[in-house]
């Protein structure tokens, strides 16, 4: 099932004079419960593009579909709360709300909907990304690893249609990217998540279903590597 | 409590000082707008409660008004209330000289009189019954007559009338003139018991033809009243007399009516309302820009939240929500906290400073200042105290809504360089080094934000400096012009134009009475006369000539002599002689009787308004020298109203009085010529002495009069002076003596109030011009302190940075001095002269009544630059204290600074 269209996709910075072309003409499309691990060089337009299908950043030309529905058309109101259900964004550096603890960052998106938390899922969270005794501490009073996995915990949390991971293990040690890597991969095959990230790791993106690469801000290589 | 609403208290709490800063902006504001607000209604309640104890509570009063038209009123909707005086009648009274006021006028008060009227029994007690009677005090003093309590009066009552009309109390005495005068019918005799006195009431007017003696209504008198009526609407008082009772005669409560506001005469009220207003608009500015600045110098570090908030889902509703909510939580706990500081502060004032504010407005001390709050007025402090702070709220965080989460994470939009604008000069970078370039290029930076600090310096600055110079040039104005008196009481005994006919008695034995009065420090006598001196234009300081030729004023009618205005004084002999031993001159020649010689003082001052400034001359060229004084004389009731020339080369005198009568008399009846010799001239003046600085003043002992002047020409004007110890008590003394004495009291003069008034004055401007500056400068500090320490904290990383390649803390220290300098240099280099300029605005404002020279208040200059800079370095220093402990990694990598 497509769950994700991308059509034409593009993106210019800068005005007038000097003009930087981050994506020029990006299409391609993705099935529910697919991981993609999006490669290539720096400068290439890889968190341009997954900040732009987060619903973060404003394309300047392109359409960009999700369960059907035209996600660009969307006014002000509708674009945030598809990026409080529909996605769960992690950026490489996590961008915790500092004055927020351990539980109520993760449970950040269910707070900002109104909604009671499922316990029994925030349990389970809590388990999975080992932050259990932790629930009360500030981002302060914690290791780069378990602010990551905190705000993996608020991708997570609303069990949005796509997790989309900017480089989630740039900034761990090889330990805390290995586990970071298998959570990731647990919520994909258990819950069936798809899953998009972005890395410069080989042997994370080896791990993937399919690879994305992308030059100058086109795709240059689109492969299946695992059925 | 959603989380938007947690985020918000969690992230004020964490920025504990920056929020509490916020907070004193809101109080302050709301405090001085309070404050304003309050002393303005305050004072205008003192003024009407203090008119209604002076004149009574009513607006509109009408004449002799027969009695069904009472019923009218009792329906009227516009009416809410009305009392009366019910005319009894007037009566005659012997013994009183007066030519206007020469009747009682018996009155009967209605029950509720004496709720509305100003009735104050001094003596005895109000009457019970229609055969007891209340007297004026005034009746007693002015009138001259004596009566006691218990005494027994036998009245003629009757009606007032002129050419078939009944008068009333409104109008004058019409008496005899070309026309004839009005009649007193007398209607019944009439016996009364004198059960009281009473204050001379505030609602008989000056001009009313008798004095208003008291007593209950008698339903068997004829039945007109006088009515005093309050309105619903105090406005349409206007047109409620003349619609409803144009017939009659009637007046206005117009003190009442212009203290509350309802009068037609609105220039006290817009002064009033103008200054408040004036005063408000400084408290808003500075506020309103307190309260911005601490909102939007923070809306970088909350660009970055709104940003995150944004990208994990919130709407741009909830996250203005969580803003509104920000503003509505430091509200509630600024405005309600800075409304009763404002109460306090002025309650304050005014219990300190009460007798001082109470002596300048006139002295009710039978009504107290109070506070009273216009509740109008806090609703509206507190809606724009509310105004303010969401505004101050909302427009920030509206800019970094505008941007795209992502970049608003980045903040990318917070720093917008355009080339050329951070281009610091060469030269400077020279001489202050990088630290010093890096200041200035964060000064360009952050343009806005620093602008900002710098305007609330500057309006510190030009604000602390004007009052400074306000209250420095009224001091001196004010000491100046009171200076030269330095008699406390003076009681005039005859005035040579006085109509009454007051005998002087012998002065002598009146003043050794009254010197012994306890607390009398210093009595004495003088009289004294103005007249034309003629001298000789050779004996004149030629400088002054000049001017006046320059100036264009003529001289006098002889040729070669010139017409100066002369004043002559004749001083008690033992005051003299002691001047006399003080000036080191010999009495021998300066009190011969035989032959009297004058002491002259010939300093003169004279403000030329073509040049706008003073000149100043002694007259006389030489000490001692010979001249001619004329003396014109005067008739009792009667003003010199012209000359006429008599055609045979000189000229009739023409005197006319207030009903317009004339006497003629000739030269030779009215001017009395005296040759005066001038023994020398000195620059000190005698005790009494009030010299004349547009002319001579001449000093002779007492002793000299007669030898002078033809004291059958008519007397001279006459006064008693005395210095006290305590100048209230030996006033009310003095007043009773001359009561005893059956004396006029009327005419004691209290200087020393006077002085004290304007010296209360003044201390009551500066309490309130201090008292408002520097709640105004604790706002800009306040201001700056936000500013900087943000600013500062904002920018840990970059330190963090500038640590990590190598800048001492040496170096850092520099560079924040520099900015500190450049912040404290930019305030001052505009505010001082602005300062300046407005001073030099105060100085003209006052050099028309005063002459004075220009000049700057120096040491509020320097207070001023001091606090700058204090305030300035202390929150950098300050901040710089919190970074400094920073760890230069987690510095630079954290991102949750």
């Amino acid at each position: 099932m497509e769950l994700l269209r991308v059509e034409n996709l593009t993106k210019i910075y800068g005005k007038n004079g000097i003009q930087v072309r981050a994506l020029d003409g990006v299409s391609f499309s993705v099935q529910k419960g697919e991981f993609i691990a999006i490669i290539g060089p720096s400068g290439s337009g890889k968190s341009t593009l997954l900040h732009i299908l987060g619903g973060v950043d404003t394309p300047t030309g392109g359409k960009v579909f999700m369960n059907g529905c035209d996600v660009y058309a969307q006014d002000d109101e509708q674009l945030a709360i598809f990026r409080r259900r529909q996605v769960g964004l992690v950026y490489q550096f996590y961008n915790l709300i500092p004055v927020l603890n351990v539980v109520e960052n993760i449970t950040l998106p269910v707070l900002m909907d109104g909604r009671e938390v499922d316990q029994s899922r925030l349990d389970e969270l809590l388990t999975t990304l080992d932050l259990k005794g932790r629930e009360n501490h500030l981002p302060n009073e914690l290791s780069g690893g378990q602010q990551q996995r905190v705000s993996i915990g608020r991708a997570l949390i609303n069990a949005p249609a796509v997790v989309l991971a900017d480089e989630p293990t740039g900034n761990l040690d090889s330990k805390n990217s290995h586990e970071i890597v298998e959570l990731l991969k647990l919520s994909n095959k258990k819950y069936h998540q798809t899953l998009i990230v972005i890395t410069h790791d080989e042997n994370i993106a080896l791990q993937a279903d399919r690879i994305i690469a992308l030059e100058d801000g086109r795709i240059c290589r689109d492969e299946v590597i695992r059925r | 409590m959603n989380v938007f609403h947690r985020i918000t208290l969690r992230t004020l709490g964490l920025n504990r000082v920056r929020t509490l800063v916020t907070i004193a902006g809101i109080v302050l504001s709301a405090a001085m707008f309070t404050g304003v607000t309050t002393s303005v209604s305050s004072l205008q309640d003192y003024l009407v409660r203090a008119t209604i104890d002076r004149s009574g509570s009513w607006h509109g009063a009408v004449f002799g008004v027969e009695q069904d038209r009472l019923a009218e009123l009792d329906t009227d909707p516009e009416v809410a209330s009305y009392t009366s005086l019910q005319n009894i009648g007037y009566a005659r009274l012997e013994g009183i000289p007066s030519d206007f006021k020469p009747y009682l006028f018996v009155a009967g008060m209605s029950d509720d009189f004496t709720e509305y009227m100003p009735v104050k029994v001094t003596r005895g007690r109000l009457p019970e019954r229609t055969d007891e009677i209340l007297l004026p005090e005034h009746l007693l003093y002015q009138g001259g007559l004596e009566y006691s309590l218990n005494d027994r009066l036998e009245l003629e009552l009757g009606s007032r009338t002129y050419a078939g009309e009944e008068l009333t109390q409104f109008n004058g005495l019409i008496a005899e003139s070309e026309l004839e005068a009005e009649t007193l019918t007398v209607r019944e005799t009439r016996a009364y018991t004198v059960v009281g006195f009473y204050e001379r009431p505030g609602f008989e007017d000056f001009s009313a033809p008798g004095y208003t003696a008291l007593t209950l209504p008698d339903p068997a008198s004829p039945g007109r009243y006088d009515l005093y009526i309050q309105l619903a609407r105090p406005k349409g008082v206007h047109a409620f007399l003349s619609t409803k009772f144009p017939e009659y005669g009637s007046t206005k409560n117009s003190d009442l009516l212009r203290f509350s506001g309802a009068s037609d005469e609105t220039t006290f009220n817009a002064t009033l309302y103008s200054l408040a207003a004036v005063l408000m608009g400084l408290v808003l500015f500075g506020s309103i820009s307190l309260i911005y600045n601490a909102f939007s110098i923070s809306v970088s570090e909350r660009t970055r939240q709104y940003g995150l908030l944004a990208s994990v889902g919130a709407t741009r509703r909830q996250m203005m929500q969580s803003v509104l909510f920000e503003a509505a939580f430091l509200s509630v706990i600024g405005i309600p906290v800075g409304i009763l500081a404002g109460l306090a502060g002025i309650g304050v004032t005014f219990r300190v400073s009460s007798n001082i504010i109470m002596t300048f407005l006139g002295n009710f001390a039978d009504v107290p200042l109070q506070l009273a709050p216009s509740l109008p007025a806090l609703v509206a402090a507190v809606v724009v105290s509310l105004a303010a702070v969401l505004i101050s709220a909302y427009l920030p965080a509206r800019r970094s809504f505008r941007i795209s989460p992502i970049d608003a994470v980045r903040q990318n939009q917070d720093i917008q360089i355009t080339p050329g604008v951070v281009r610091t000069s060469r030269l400077e970078d020279r001489l202050f080094g990088l630290e010093g370039m890096l200041a200035r290029k964060n000064f360009k930076r952050n343009r806005r934000k620093y602008r900002a600090t710098v305007l609330s310096l500057f309006l510190s600055v030009v604000l602390f400096i004007s009052a400074s110079s306000f209250t420095a040039y009224l001091s001196r104005s004010a000491s100046g012009l009171m200076s030269n008196i330095e008699f406390d009481i003076e009681i005039l005994l005859s005035s040579a134009a006085d109509e009454t006919d007051v005998r002087v008695p012998d002065i002598e034995a009146l003043k050794s009475d009254l010197a012994a009065i306890p607390g009398i420090t210093r009595a004495g006598y003088a009289s004294w006369a103005y007249s034309e001196g003629i001298v000789a234009e050779e004996l004149i300081n030629p400088e002054f000539m000049t001017f006046t030729e320059q100036a264009g004023w003529g001289s006098s009618n002889q040729p070669g002599k010139v017409s100066l205005s002369t004043m002559v004084y004749f001083i008690e002999d033992e005051s003299y002689a002691d001047f006399l031993a003080e000036q080191g001159l010999d009495p021998a020649v300066y009190m011969n009787p035989d032959q009297p010689v004058a002491l002259a003082l010939d300093f003169v001052r004279f403000f030329y308004p073509g040049e706008e400034r003073y000149y100043t001359f002694n007259l006389l060229a030489q000490k001692s020298l010979n001249m001619t004084v004329d003396r014109t004389k005067s008739v009792k009731g009667y003003y010199l109203d012209r000359t006429e020339p008599d055609g045979q080369g000189g000229l009739l005198y023409i005197y006319t009085n207030s009903s317009g009568e004339e006497i003629t008399l000739t030269e030779a009846e009215v001017r009395e010529t005296v040759d005066v010799r001038i023994g020398t001239v000195i620059d000190k003046k005698a005790f009494m002495v009030s010299p004349d600085i547009s002319g001579l003043t001449l000093m002779f002992p007492y002793s000299a009069m007669p030898k002078i002047f033809d004291m059958e020409r008519g007397q001279l004007t006459t006064s008693l002076f005395f210095n006290a110890v305590d100048h209230k008590a030996a006033f009310d003394r003095l007043h009773d003596a001359l009561t005893e004495k059956g004396l006029p009291a009327y005419n004691l003069w209290d200087y020393a109030q006077a002085v004290e008034t304007d010296r209360a004055l003044i201390t009551v401007v500066n309490i309130f011009s201090y008292g408002f500056i520097t709640l105004l400068s604790l706002i800009a500090a306040a201001n700056v302190f936000n500013t900087i320490s943000t600013n500062i904290g904002l920018r840990r990383r970059e330190f963090a940075m500038l640590k990590s390649i190598g800048m001492t803390r040496v170096g850092f220290r520099r560079m924040m001095n520099l900015e500190c300098l450049l912040y404290g240099f930019k305030g001052l280099v505009y505010g001082i002269p602005v300062a300046i300029g407005v001073t030099y605005l105060i100085y003209r404002a006052v050099l028309t009544g005063y002459e004075i020279k220009f000049f700057i208040p120096w040491y509020s200059l320097v207070i001023a630059t001091g606090s700058v800079f204090a305030v300035v370095f202390a929150t950098m220093i300050y901040a710089m204290n919190k970074i400094r402990k920073d760890n230069l990694v987690d510095a630079l990598r954290n991102e949750n600074l």
